[in-house]
């Protein structure tokens, strides 16, 4: 069965982006979130072996959506995707439980690689 | 906003409210249930409950066949069953007005709304009359 | 002699004086006086000092002896401290773990730690040194990312966190607080202790471009040289289980004991009437003895029946211990006052429900209550039903708090908020993944929820009442059958398909040869002792696919209508006790069934409603 990711990203653009790279890839995108709240609500649902989580969201932002998959899960596999200046921020989200970050404008080999990491 | 799960049956697309849900089931092993009727699948163990499978498809009048590995437990309140699907897709978010009743009932397949997404027709199933129906399934003369 | 066999009495009584001795501490602060209750606890430690000895058990009797030198002072006059109470149930705590070495088999732990302890000392929980590790070697690393890196800080946290999957680290510079500071570092230094080799280390991080440069020496870098500080590993504190329930051995009254014999003597009585009336063919002497051995049996299942039973007690003693060391802990005042411990519920269910009274005590005790209450645990018999009430008279819950958490969890719709009652509010706390309080506290905190407690009384066909109002405390009722429908299956197999056949309707089984079964017309019999029997193929009746011939049949010969018939199935796989739960509605009108059972393996099956689905059929 192929993996299966949940993309969260409250931009359309970055999400179809996400989606390319993991269908090619092989994946199957069971979900797309586009704020915090959602992400969670679709994680416990769905189950995905996979989150990309964008680090800020509304409603409930990136950080406060792994904590709470973290909380629902602890085996939770969630990547965050930052941009540049958001440090503080990626050191709050690998503190609360994500397994890796990706930094925006990110290349299809650079998110491959990470997620190979991640799911290795 | 409303967040649904689409799924396929058969030829058709159906969904329900992600708020009608209270998991989704993994392949989980399906055990035989003697004296069932056709639409009913067998029963699964979830968390040391009982839940008979139904064959949703089978139900709304699409022909028999393997299953979606995945199933769809509704929450407690909407009966307590799994549902066997042909393929879950991935959740929807869709703004209030885009679900629309549809003009004729789909009694049958117990739906009354109908969300048009991208110009496919989404059927959404209401559990009420799905639990009516399972309710004639299982009376002893019925079916 | 052997003491072999008396072992397990000696654990079945010891554990009984054990179980009595830790009620009574518990409630003798605040009446130190009680003279009948320290009489008793000399007793107790009498007793098991005494059959300790003679089953040869050192540690355990010079124990015993101990807290008996012990008792006996406070005996002679001695007033009776809270210390002393925390004393003597750390001793009492002793002798339960000797016994549970005991019948482990193992050998009895150590006691010279609390015997020799000055008598105003409490014991430590931390009492064993974590167990060496096998003996993995240490790696010096040194890494550098490139410096193009992006949040370095953050890659070297997951760095450590990699690293840490694959041994332990030690000497890290920079430390984590520095690291998670946020700190602008590229480089970091570790030691490594790992099973596994430089190479498989440097294995692992080969997909990393973020670093520029990774070496691993067996060799610390020659300025190092920092003192090990290591951190004493915390160990939670275990909890404290109830006895199993089901423990091999049960102590029965005499009085039924006796009721046994004279229903045994009965039975001989009964088989001595239906052989002369069968003999003298004297057919309504027959039937009369027949109605009357049906009687017998009942009457004897009855009995065994009440084998089983034991009184709630056995499971709320233990509560009051519990909410005294919670109460003390957190400083609060709380009295438990339990009514109806007396009445007695099959054993089974006592063990499926310890765990969630244990777990709403302690809820009430952490949450409920703010400063001083009563937390009352009520048990009362309701027909066939029996309901156990936990009430406190704390804060009580807010239903609309509720409502807004779950509806922040994304676990109802706002529609369902608004529409919701308070009373179906209430229900929210059992949902999965939902708790009222976010702090987990060392007590209650352990993961387990209402929801589990909601489990465990559904498993047993219960229902769960949750029923609070703001500021008047809240009350919870389990409402549970009196005896679980526990029954003993005949596991079956056809078409390879599991499913169960009800052991009480069943005389026999055989297995066959295949030239035994004869014909008559198109029924198929078999010939058995001095009777025919009509066969029943189970695979035609469930319409499964006609099997391969084979040489052996195996038969199962039960009473369908008044007659005896033998059903044919592919295997007998075994039998079982189960519980059994009822189909959810509407799926219980379905015929076929009665109901269905997990297996402890996790599968499920079905049990075949024999007379009306075998029976209609024919």
């Amino acid at each position: 069965m192929a993996n299966r990711v949940l993309i969260a990203d409250d931009a359309q653009f970055m999400r179809d982006l996400l989606r390319d790279i993991f269908e090619q890839a092989g994946w199957d995108v069971v979900g797309e979130a586009e704020n915090g709240k959602q992400a969670v609500e679709q994680y416990k649902l769905l189950k995905p072996d996979l989150v990309t989580m964008d680090i800020v969201m509304p409603l409930r932002s990136g950080i406060e959506a792994l904590s709470d998959i973290i909380a629902a899960d602890p085996g939770a596999r969630v990547v965050m995707c930052s941009a540049l200046g958001q440090e503080s921020m990626v050191m709050e989200a690998v503190k609360a439980g994500a397994r890796d970050f990706i930094v925006k404008p990110f290349q299809q080999e650079q998110v491959e690689r990470i997620v190979q990491r991640v799911m290795a | 906003m409303v967040q649904i799960l689409p799924f396929q049956l058969g030829e058709g697309l159906y969904g329900l409210e992600l708020t009608q849900i209270q998991q989704l089931v993994d392949e989980p092993r399906v055990f035989y249930l003697p004296g069932a009727p056709e639409e009913v699948l067998g029963a699964i163990n979830l968390h040391g409950r009982i839940l008979p499978v139904l064959d949703l498809p089978q139900l709304f009048g699409f022909a028999k066949g393997e299953r979606a590995k995945r199933m769809i437990v509704p929450t407690d309140q909407d009966g307590v069953l799994a549902l066997a699907v042909d393929r879950v897709h991935s959740v929807l978010n869709a703004a209030s007005p885009m679900i629309k009743p549809c003009q004729n009932v789909f009694a049958k397949e117990c739906v009354t709304d109908v969300l048009d997404w991208d110009g496919k027709r989404i059927r959404l199933v209401d559990l009420n009359m799905l639990r009516e129906r399972v309710g004639q399934l299982c009376e002893p003369t019925g079916g | 002699m052997d003491m072999a066999k008396f072992k397990s009495m000696f654990l079945s009584e010891a554990g009984e004086h054990l179980k009595n001795m830790s009620a009574q501490l518990v409630t003798i602060e605040g009446a130190s006086d009680d003279r009948d209750r320290i009489n008793s606890l000399f007793r107790g430690a009498h007793s098991i000092k005494g059959m300790a000895a003679s089953m040869g058990y050192e540690k355990m009797a010079e124990l015993a002896h101990h807290l008996e030198d012990s008792l006996d002072h406070f005996r002679q006059g001695k007033p009776i401290s809270p210390t002393d109470v925390d004393r003597l149930l750390d001793g009492v705590d002793l002798l339960e773990g000797l016994l549970e070495d005991i019948s482990q088999d193992l050998p009895e732990r150590e006691i010279a730690d609390f015997t020799t302890r000055p008598v105003d000392q409490k014991q430590s929980v931390e009492d064993q040194p974590p167990a060496a590790a096998a003996n993995p070697v240490t790696h010096y690393l040194q890494l550098i990312l490139h410096d193009n890196v992006v949040s370095p800080a953050a890659r070297l946290l997951l760095f450590s966190k990699s690293l840490e999957r694959l041994g332990t680290i030690d000497r890290l510079v920079p430390s984590l607080e520095q690291i998670m500071n946020g700190q602008e570092h590229r480089s970091l230094q570790l030691s490594l202790q790992s099973d596994l080799t430089a190479a498989e280390i440097e294995q692992a991080f080969q997909d990393y471009p973020e670093i520029s440069q990774l070496s691993i020496s067996s060799e610390p870098p020659a300025e190092e040289r920092r003192k090990d500080d290591r951190r004493s590993g915390d160990r939670r504190q275990g909890d404290r289980r109830a006895q199993s329930l089901t423990a091999g051995t049960v102590r029965v009254d005499t009085n039924l004991l006796d009721q046994f014999i004279n229903l045994t003597g009965e039975l001989v009585t009964n088989r001595h009437i239906l052989q002369t009336a069968l003999a003298e063919q004297r057919w309504n002497e027959l039937n009369d003895g027949l109605g009357q051995l049906g009687k017998l049996v009942k009457n004897l299942h009855g009995q065994v029946v009440k084998v089983r039973m034991m009184p709630v007690s056995s499971i709320t003693e233990r509560l009051y211990r519990v909410v005294r060391d919670l109460s003390r802990k957190a400083g609060k005042e709380v009295a438990l006052k339990v009514e109806g411990a007396e009445i007695e519920l099959d054993r089974a269910i006592l063990e499926e429900v310890a765990d969630p009274l244990m777990h709403m005590v302690r809820n009430a005790v952490d949450h409920g209550i703010e400063q001083q209450g009563t937390v009352q645990v009520r048990i009362r018999r309701q027909r066939s039903h029996v309901h156990i009430l936990i009430k406190d008279d704390g804060r009580g819950i807010d239903p609309r708090k509720l409502r807004e958490r779950a509806l922040e969890k994304g676990l109802i719709s706002p529609k369902q908020a608004e529409t919701m009652s308070d009373m179906n509010a209430l229900q929210l706390i059992c949902l999965p993944g939902f708790s009222t309080t976010t702090e987990v506290t060392e007590t209650s905190g352990r993961g387990v929820g209402m929801d589990v407690v909601k489990a465990a009384v559904e498993k047993l066909d219960g229902i769960l009442q949750i029923d609070s109002a703001l500021g008047e405390g809240s009350r919870i009722t389990m409402k549970l059958p009196l005896s679980v429908a526990i029954i003993r299956i005949l596991l079956i197999r056809c078409n390879d398909r599991l499913m169960a056949l009800p052991l009480s309707r069943i005389q026999q089984t055989h297995q066959i040869e295949r030239e035994e079964i004869q014909s008559r017309g198109r029924q198929l019999l078999i010939q058995l002792k001095e009777e025919k029997i009509p066969l029943i193929s189970l695979r035609k009746s469930l319409h499964m696919p006609v099997p391969p011939a084979t040489n052996r049949v195996s038969l199962v010969v039960m009473e369908l209508f008044g007659r005896k018939v033998g059903v044919v199935v592919d295997q007998i796989v075994g039998h079982q006790e189960v519980f059994v739960k009822k189909m959810p509605a509407p799926f219980d009108r379905l015929p076929g069934t009665n109901g269905g059972a997990v297996l402890g393996d996790g599968q499920v099956v079905f049990i075949l409603d024999v007379q009306g689905f075998l029976g209609g059929r024919r």
